[in-house]
């Protein structure tokens, strides 16, 4: 367990109704972000400061989530510029005794000044926007993690998505399409790129479990998204049961749209649209073979739905 | 694809205002279009604002009408109880739309601001007054097959796309919007505009403005309505013509219709003139044909597309047909 803390005080001038706001984002990133297991967000008893937080995260990939996800950014941006004193902190419960350092070095990472030349930022919209949003005076220096959402064109900036189960973090411009992010920085080349433009399915892969075309959404967007690839279906040594029909039916020919098409005939059968030939060819049709190998990849899908119902 | 900035903005209001702020931007929801057109080189942004984490992707169906988030996604307004009960044409246009997966992405907003596909539009080499005005049409004497036969000028006769459009028009929808000067309201019939001189202003949308809202009205006519699209494959295809339609009868008499067109007009074509010769007449082939024939009378076909003149007329006589129970 880690236990993200912070104790502060509001400066004199922020009205009730701000206040409000600014606590309000804060129990709203304990409630949004999922990593957070339990948090509160309460009267500071011990004097020196009015109000505390806690956050509480199973282990240091939570942790990262937790600081990584929109609703950290924005609830940082909505309340730091209304401080008078803060002081942060992070516990935990952990007997390593590295892992003080490791979680150290996590929040140094995000939260950090980032090095200007992968992660340099619109400092003119970010500033502009915290002034505009919260009614009150930007700070001179905003603070870092309330930049990371405005990106200048050339810069890049850091996206934080599980990937097959593991969080990855890929540091992109926003022209990087997710399709690309997860070949060329991610090494996942089992997802293919056909015709980069949204019309042969090759790039499909799931999105916090709905198919998309990897090619037509560009990585910045899914900050915080839960990717699957075709190298994330398998469980170990035992295959999808869509990848065991494929195999089984002999569902493909040059194997280039096979990636996208399994990835797609996963979510028709999941979404329940596999029920007859005509229905998979309908719930299939963002998906092309240039060999058309099509009859034997509806039969495909076909069997992997009966085999997924019994 | 250039460099662009990107920003996530945190309401409408912020977005609006980054939008009126950063010169050369332009929202993105789903992307699906957008990152092709500026692939394609047919628009350059030069920065990108957010609009998904705006809360905008609410569908509800309120005490008078169907209430459709801009940002809501294709998919779940298909899937949307409430509009496969009442607005049947609504789940049948998106479902006729696109891909699965992209349906999964695109929002309603989007949708209804997607471009033409007319090649020469999509193809940065070529000219296009709808991408650089004044720079000519190659359509009107080149590959029209796909474009309009209504409503087009000498500068431009490229269709609209969206099929949901169409639907949306049949039914009286409203768009709302945001933008610096604040938010209003337009009717659906209102919003696209025809290409004239100007084919570059698709819509009566001003610079900054978001699309917040479509409502529907809830009407019993809604109920009884049919989406049909003629496409060249039979699926994963835009339309050469469609069909949105709603229809009450009682006794064989036409007691109220609502008719748009899809693959025909430079903008989704309603012609009221159309459902006033079928209100309050039996409905009977001779009345649909009439109909039909009022439908194509100012009809301007070119080369490639003329075949679409006599195609209108039968989707027509089709979904009416259907409708309406005639044999």
């Amino acid at each position: 367990m880690i236990y993200h803390g912070s104790r502060f005080t509001f400066r004199p001038d922020v009205p009730p109704g701000r206040r409000t706001t600014a606590l309000d984002s804060l129990r709203d990133q304990g409630r949004t972000v999922p990593s957070v297991t339990s948090f509160l967000v309460g009267r500071d008893a011990g004097g020196a400061y009015e109000w505390g937080a806690v956050f509480v995260v199973e282990d240091l990939a939570g942790y990262r989530a937790f600081l990584t996800h929109p609703a950290s950014r924005y609830a940082d941006r909505i309340v730091r510029p209304m401080l008078d004193a803060s002081i942060s902190f992070d516990l935990t419960d952990d007997p390593d005794p590295k892992a003080a350092a490791r979680i150290d070095e996590v929040r140094r990472h995000v939260l950090g000044t980032p090095a200007p030349s992968r992660r340099t930022v619109l400092k003119a919209v970010a500033a502009g926007t915290a002034a505009a949003a919260t009614g009150v005076a930007a700070p001179a220096a905003a603070p870092a993690a309330a930049q990371a959402y405005g990106v200048a064109p050339g810069a890049s900036v850091e996206v934080s998505m599980t990937v097959n189960g593991r969080l990855r973090r890929v540091a992109v411009e926003p022209r990087v399409t997710l399709l690309d992010a997860l070949r060329e920085r991610l090494g996942l080349t089992g997802t293919k790129k056909g015709c980069d433009r949204g019309e042969c399915g090759a790039c499909t892969v799931l999105a916090d479990g709905e198919r998309v075309k990897s090619c037509l959404t560009l990585a910045v967007m899914r900050q915080g998204a839960e990717i699957t690839t075709v190298e994330g279906l398998a469980r170990g040594e035992e295959l999808h049961p869509v990848q065991e029909a494929f195999i089984r039916n002999d569902a493909f020919q040059c194997g280039a749209c096979t990636p996208g098409q399994i990835m797609s005939a996963v979510a028709c059968v999941d979404e329940g649209h596999a029920g007859s030939e005509a229905e998979i060819r309908e719930w299939m049709s963002g998906n092309l073979c240039r060999c058309a190998a099509y009859q034997n990849i509806v039969a495909a899908i076909a069997d992997a739905a009966r085999e997924v119902r019994r | 694809m250039r460099a662009f900035g990107y920003t996530v903005a945190r309401d409408p209001a912020e977005a609006v205002r980054l939008a009126a702020h950063t010169p050369g931007s332009t929202f993105v929801a789903g992307g699906t279009d957008l990152l092709n057109l500026m692939r394609d080189g047919a628009e350059a942004h030069d920065h990108l604002i957010d609009v998904n984490r705006l809360d905008l992707g609410r569908i509800t169906v309120a005490a008078g009408s169907l209430r459709i988030g801009g940002a809501a996604r294709m998919r779940r307004v298909a899937e949307h109880p409430g509009v496969r009960r009442e607005f049947p044409m609504l789940t049948e246009a998106l479902l006729a739309s696109a891909s699965p997966q992209v349906r999964v992405m695109a929002s309603i907003g989007g949708n209804l601001l997607q471009r033409t596909r007319c090649g020469y539009f999509r193809d940065a080499a070529s000219p296009c007054n709808k991408r650089v005005r004044g720079s000519g049409c190659p359509a009107i004497t080149g590959q029209n097959r796909g474009h309009a036969i209504l409503g087009g000028s000498e500068h431009c006769v490229a269709t609209h796309p969206s099929d949901l459009a169409v639907a949306l028009t049949a039914l009286d929808a409203t768009v709302h919007l945001l933008g610096p000067g604040g938010a209003r309201a337009v009717p659906i019939g209102g919003f696209y505009l025809l290409p004239g001189s100007t084919p570059d202003r698709e819509t009566v949308m001003r610079p900054g403005e978001l699309i917040t809202r479509v409502d529907v009205p809830r009407t019993a006519l809604a109920g009884r309505s049919r989406y049909l699209k003629l496409r060249d494959r039979a699926t994963f295809e835009f339309a050469v013509v469609s069909v949105a339609a709603a229809l009450r009868t009682r006794g064989g008499v036409v007691r109220d219709v609502r008719l748009a067109f899809g693959g025909v007009g430079t903008r989704p074509w309603r012609d009221t003139r159309v459902e006033a010769a079928l209100r309050g007449r039996p409905l009977t082939r001779q009345a649909i044909d009439e109909a039909g024939g009022l439908l194509v009378g100012d009809a301007k076909p070119y080369e490639g597309n003329g075949f679409k003149v006599e195609l209108v007329q039968r989707a027509l006589a089709s979904v009416l047909g259907e409708l309406g129970g005639l044999r």
